[in-house]
């Protein structure tokens, strides 16, 4: 057996011994675990779960072991993964300090700061949320004009971030900040960490067209942020923000891709919401297509980001298929929501009560929330000006 | 690591785009085309001598029994130059049915010969304006253990130079029945039929035609199987043509993208052409990862076979569409010439389509094999 097989077996086994049965079946939204001060478990078994794969490390089983992660290279955390999904385990714990700030922070934290945040990360003390967006700075993010003045051992920051996700529930923010305005937009930019319990911060949800309101604006008033707060180097930040998106792209392209069902699956909701004609077929030979194609593109996008594994494996990363990922996979998630309303027709746009049931509501709640995905992150449009410039090398103004 | 090449799959890869460019650019199939021929026959034997046309042949049978992926490899590469050769059905597709099949005899008689080019052979089953074998009607009627068989088939490619026919009947309880028919043979005539991508095509009379036991390659219950894996073969092979057209035309269209000018600047330097190209890159890119699967799927005869053949093709035909159709637009006028290679793509790629089953014919089967 190879040493990877080895460790799928042994990976395998501690998951069956130490995953509830409770945590083996499909989660809802509330379901998910979140981090932080404010830390509450949905259940008992989710706090047994998250404090087992916590002590294992493998609530970040890619990070290094000397800041409490798993250790894992990429081939035994795509194992990890595949082995969680095989047993259908849901995620320990859930939260962009795993997904995004860790992962930038081990690229361009300095040692302490490595040392302070990581292991609260792991062990999901601490919640963090992303300050970037302004008002006035959305896909020309570069623009921002939150400002932090050098004071010696501290900056003071204000101005105001907007779409912060979970502002109200976070610990601390990590922020795009203006260091420098008299140098070109991209060159006067810092990367700030900064504790939301520090004086001057208020906070203020926005109310979507889900009814959600989990997006946030972030005012900051004379706040004092210690000047060790500062990553990487001052007015450097624009590359860890350009890093940290890669993994962001990366963790919305993830999330996309990971359809979930549920009790609704686009063949069940059609068989169940429309039925069937005489030959057991789909009534309605549109949706039918509409389905049939919804599946190929989801099949399609799979394999792409299989092989983009496989290749980095083999030694032969395609930097060219990341950049697609995002774009392809919102494209298609929202193309589900489209298609899943129109085979529930009016059950699909159920705002409440009891006249609907768990997933008609979501149904619903998903076509709205989720047109978020394909702006949140870097808009389509961005992408494929990504896409334009750096795979295609074509020309810029 | 199926979605990966391994080192001898990219070897043979690299081989055939540096042949094909040298050896048979486009220029070459202009001369074919202009000239009236099918085909090159003297390029066929060059390709013949590096081992092609023996792909995947067993060695037993002196082939070099190296999959069909590599096959699929190479169709990638030939269909960036419009190559036109017996490549896929000799090759992929008649060498696959005689493996397939239940007579040893015709193996031995055939295999050695496909694996050195000399005979070659044609796929032999549509009779409609639309690819479903559903529809075959071409009857097998058995005679002292063999057949004799009428009927018409339409539109097979590469048949008018073939030395055989593949040819897809149905028996009185219509069942399927495959037969290896000498395109000799008393009771077989042809007729070439000219569509616009200037290829071999030949609509073919079968009337009476006595098939011995030995050339009956599957009847009976066998016989349903070994007609949709072949068939499938063949659909992967026209995918992979699909892909490397599609692959050749985006590539030229953001060439030009970089060096048109219009209103004092690079046309490229245009958002609206910049993310029509950007979608259509991330096209290519979803279809070579079915690509590399449907073909794993052929070579390892997986049992999600026609699942994985069905996805190929559809998005094959579909991005191939879309591409062309947007390298006309983009290249504006002179895209519409015959002097630009853009045009000769858009044609091979609408036949190609109809090639065992335009996008519409397979999501209809991968709906019914998903069991909706």
């Amino acid at each position: 057996m190879s040493d990877l097989e080895q460790f799928r077996s042994e990976a395998r086994q501690w998951l069956e011994a130490n995953c509830p049965d409770s945590m083996r079946t499909l989660g809802r939204r509330e379901d998910m675990v979140a981090p932080g001060r404010k830390q509450a478990f949905p259940s008992d078994d989710a706090k047994i779960w998250f404090e087992r794969m916590r002590d294992k490390g493998w609530t970040c089983p890619d990070f290094p072991t000397e800041y409490g992660g798993g250790g894992l290279d990429v081939a035994q955390t795509k194992v990890l993964k595949e082995e969680m999904f095989k047993l259908r385990c849901r995620a320990p714990l859930t939260d962009i300090g795993i997904a995004m700030l860790g992962p930038a922070l081990l690229e361009f934290g300095n040692e302490a700061q490595k040392a302070e945040h990581i292991p609260k990360i792991v062990r999901g003390e601490i919640r963090w949320c992303q300050g970037y967006s302004e008002p006035g700075a959305g896909s020309d993010l570069a623009s921002l004009q939150c400002r932090a003045e050098d004071k010696g051992d501290h900056y003071l920051v204000n101005g105001t971030k907007i779409w912060t996700s979970f502002a109200t529930e976070a610990d601390w923010i990590f922020c795009l900040v203006r260091t420098d305005p008299d140098v070109p937009k991209h060159d006067g930019i810092s990367f700030l960490l900064i504790d939301m319990e520090t004086p001057g911060i208020t906070v203020s949800p926005i109310q979507l067209i889900s009814g959600d309101s989990e997006f946030c604006q972030v005012f900051f008033e004379d706040v004092k942020v210690p000047a060790g707060n500062l990553v990487y180097g001052v007015n450097k930040g624009w590359t860890v923000a350009k890093g940290l998106l890669k993994h962001e792209r990366k963790m919305i392209a993830e999330l996309s891709q990971d359809f979930i069902g549920g009790k609704l699956s686009l063949r069940q909701a059609a068989a169940e919401y429309l039925g069937n004609n005489a030959e057991g077929k789909l009534k309605e030979p549109g949706l039918r297509a509409a389905i049939t194609n919804h599946e190929m593109n989801m099949r399609a996008i799979g394999l792409t980001a299989h092989r983009s594994h496989l290749e980095g494996l083999a030694g032969q990363v395609d930097p060219r298929i990341p950049m697609i990922m995002k774009y392809v996979s919102t494209t298609e998630f929202q193309a589900k929501d489209e298609l899943l309303a129109e085979l529930l027709g009016y059950r699909g746009l159920g705002w409440k009560d009891d006249y609907f049931d768990e997933e008609e509501l979501k149904a619903s709640r998903s076509l709205m929330f989720n047109k978020s995905l394909t702006i949140a992150g870097g808009t389509n449009e961005v992408q494929l000006n990504i896409i334009a410039k750096r795979a295609l090398n074509l020309p810029s103004h | 690591m199926a979605l990966v090449l391994t080192e001898d799959q990219q070897m043979l890869k690299e081989t055939a785009k540096g042949f094909i460019s040298d050896a048979a650019p486009v220029d070459e199939f202009r001369k074919v085309r202009d000239a009236g021929e099918a085909y090159n026959a003297e390029l066929w034997q060059q390709m013949a001598e590096l081992g092609w046309s023996a792909v995947a042949v067993p060695e037993a049978y002196d082939g070099l029994d190296f999959g069909i992926t590599g096959l699929g490899l190479i169709s990638v590469e030939a269909g960036r130059q419009l190559v036109a050769s017996p490549l896929q059905t000799t090759s992929a597709t008649g060498a696959s049915a005689l493996v397939l099949g239940k007579s040893e005899d015709a193996r031995r008689r055939l295999l050695p010969e496909i694996a050195t080019g000399e005979t070659l052979v044609a796929l032999a089953v549509d009779e409609n304006n639309h690819h479903d074998p559903l529809y075959t009607n071409t009857a097998a009627t058995p005679v002292d253990g063999g057949y004799k068989v009428d009927g018409s088939k339409v539109f097979v490619a590469e048949g008018n130079y073939a030395n055989y026919f593949i040819v897809v009947a149905r028996d009185a309880a219509e069942k399927f029945v495959l037969l290896l028919v000498d395109a000799n043979a008393e009771g077989v005539t042809r007729n070439a039929v000219q569509l616009i991508d200037s290829r071999d095509y030949a609509n073919v009379e079968f009337s009476g035609v006595s098939v011995s036991a030995d050339d009956v390659l599957a009847d009976g219950d066998d016989a349903e199987t070994i007609v949709r894996t072949l068939i499938d073969i063949a659909t992967v092979m026209a995918a992979c043509e699909l892909y490397g057209i599609a692959q050749q035309a985006f590539e030229q269209t953001v060439q030009y993208l970089t060096e048109r000018e219009q209103f004092g600047q690079i046309i490229g330097t245009f958002q609206a052409l910049q993310h029509r190209a950007a979608h259509a890159f991330a096209q290519l890119q979803l279809l070579k990862s079915v690509i590399l699967d449907a073909l794993d799927a052929a070579e390892k005869n997986r049992p999600d076979l026609a699942m994985a053949a069905s996805h190929a093709k559809a998005l094959a035909n579909d991005t191939a569409q879309l591409i062309t159709n947007e390298a006309i637009q983009m290249h504006g006028g002179i895209g519409l010439t015959d002097e630009l290679d853009i045009g000769l793509y858009f044609k091979r790629v609408r036949t190609l389509r109809n090639a065992y089953g335009l996008s519409s014919y397979h999501r209809r089967r991968y709906a019914r094999l998903s069991g909706y």
